[in-house]
């Protein structure tokens, strides 16, 4: 048996590192579900404390998997998502090399769905990286990418508490303005996506914060390569101006293959592969099989963004409908005093030093 | 997959790669003393890829680097049995030869650049700065824009 975290969930095994922690597939014992979980130091968790408490709900939909719960126990932090088991698209890249050109727009049309959604919202997510686009296990079928990994992710258009002291996001994915203290902007997210596209085309990243080379590398398509190029130019300006806007000059290239139909991958024989083997838990327990993958729906109205921003120390549960794809979780919501008590110290240390430098600066 | 099918991607492998990749991969794995899922990911590929192409159930390894990798790793496993390197300096050479792919961490540099300056001076008077560098040291003065300056460098 597995160490058991904070009497509830047992740690079964190591299924991939995130930014900031470990992420465990977890048994939890409360409702006997299989659970991907992240661990979390405590001094990291307050950013994905509060996505959780403020901006997860305002996420529903089917191309992301947002943290819903988290429990705490000395110092640490374990936060709750479904599990998804075909690795992400870079194991695909690894795996593969350079992607067909329709899988490569299949995959970059549902990450633009999801991005939709996510500006939509009025959130950033800040870390756009291949590693961050998790897979369904769908074989030759067609992929089912969700995207992952909002430790990051912040709101807009809202005083930053951590503004400048440091640059978040992976380097070779981040907006060059990002460097020199930009504000979030969905922009940035746009300028990943497209790195990420010509890394799926190329099959190698990209040269750190260069604009694309004009011309398409050789065996790349060249309407792909353009629209890379626009999402990934350095000036912010140049880019499209919103995820909505990139997948129609994405469908406007003709290779995002029909609703659910198998992109092409013209022999390359490429295929999604199981990466999580669900171990036997307790009993015999067969594996959860895959759920029907609904296709991606037509881009929703925009939710009106919540303006209320005020921390409380204990989140309020909130209820998380059912998607198809995720089992509903019931969200675990009961932390130690000991480590409520430590993220509020975390949080008002933070708080003080603002207010210090704030003072310094008056 | 039938058995047959798997005969038939085992010789195509012999003919591609010199051997079946399951002989090529178990000599690597026992030579250097490591589990196939280590070796995957000294390969730059998945668990799973790396099983798939050792039971015979694909012939092909897409990813060209991870066949550079995979030469790396016979050539030492090779040195390694012919006693010219232990296995331990054998795979730590991999994982040299390896570290030369996908590094990812988070930056602060630029951060910690701009804080430096910032505790100097203010940005109209590094925009002075720069305007007295231009003409003479022009990439000082665009350091001192991106970093000391408004942002816009």
């Amino acid at each position: 048996m597995g160490e058991v975290f904070a009497g509830r969930y047992e740690l079964l095994e190591p299924i991939g590192a995130g930014g900031m922690g470990t992420v465990w597939l977890v048994h939890d014992r409360r409702d006997d579900e299989l659970r991907a979980a992240k661990l979390v130091r405590q001094v990291d968790a307050a950013l994905l404390l509060r996505f959780i408490r403020e901006l997860s709900t305002r996420i529903e939909h089917p191309h992301t998997v947002v943290p819903r719960g988290w429990a705490g126990e000395d110092d640490a932090v374990l936060f709750t998502m479904d599990v998804v088991r075909g690795g992400s698209v870079h194991h695909l890249i690894e795996d593969f090399g350079a992607l067909p050109a329709p899988w490569a727009a299949c995959l970059l049309d549902q990450l633009l769905d999801a991005l939709d959604a996510v500006h939509r919202a009025g959130i950033v997510h800040r870390d756009v990286k291949p590693a961050n686009l998790l897979l369904e296990p769908t074989g030759r079928a067609r992929p089912y990418l969700r995207l992952s990994d909002f430790g990051v992710a912040v709101p807009m258009h809202e005083p930053r508490m951590t503004a400048p002291a440091v640059v978040l996001g992976t380097r070779g994915y981040r907006a060059p303005e990002t460097a020199v203290g930009a504000d979030p902007l969905p922009v940035q997210d746009l300028y990943g996506a497209g790195v990420v596209l010509a890394e799926m085309l190329t099959g190698e990243r990209p040269e750190d914060g260069l604009a694309l080379p004009s011309a398409p590398p050789p065996r790349v398509d060249p309407r792909l390569w353009e629209l890379a190029r626009a999402m990934a130019d350095p000036d912010p300006g140049r880019r499209p101006a919103t995820a909505a806007q990139a997948r129609e000059m994405l469908r406007g290239t003709g290779l995002v293959p029909a609703p659910t139909a198998a992109p092409d991958d013209g022999g390359a024989q490429v295929e999604v592969f199981e990466h999580v083997h669900v171990p036997g838990v307790g009993a015999a327990r067969a594996p959860r099989p895959t759920p029907e993958l609904p296709p991606s729906p037509s881009p929703a109205p925009p939710p009106s963004p919540s303006p209320s921003s005020s921390p409380s120390p204990a989140p309020s549960p909130s209820p998380v409908p059912s998607r198809g794809l995720s089992h509903p979780q019931t969200a675990t919501r009961r932390p130690s005093p000991l480590t409520v008590i430590g993220l509020l110290s975390v949080g008002a240390g933070g708080l003080v030093i603002v207010l210090a430098i704030l003072m310094l600066l008056g | 997959m039938t058995s047959p099918e798997i005969e038939a991607n085992t010789r195509a492998q012999a003919e591609l790669y010199g051997e079946p990749l399951g002989i090529i991969v178990r000599r690597c794995v026992q030579t250097l003393g490591v589990t196939q899922a280590r070796m995957a990911s000294l390969l730059g590929i998945s668990a799973p890829m790396l099983s798939q192409l050792v039971n015979g159930h694909r012939v092909k390894i897409g990813n060209p680097a991870a066949v550079a990798r995979l030469q790396a790793a016979y050539d030492i496993a090779g040195r390694v049995t012919r006693g010219e390197t232990t296995s331990e300096e054998g795979l730590a050479e991999l994982e040299r030869e390896v570290a030369g792919g996908v590094v990812t961490h988070r930056s602060t540099e630029a951060v910690v650049l701009r804080t430096v300056l910032s505790a100097a001076g203010d940005p109209d008077e590094y925009e002075a700065a720069a305007v007295l560098l231009d003409a003479d040291h022009p990439l000082i003065a665009q350091v001192l824009r991106q970093y000391g300056g408004h942002g816009r460098g």
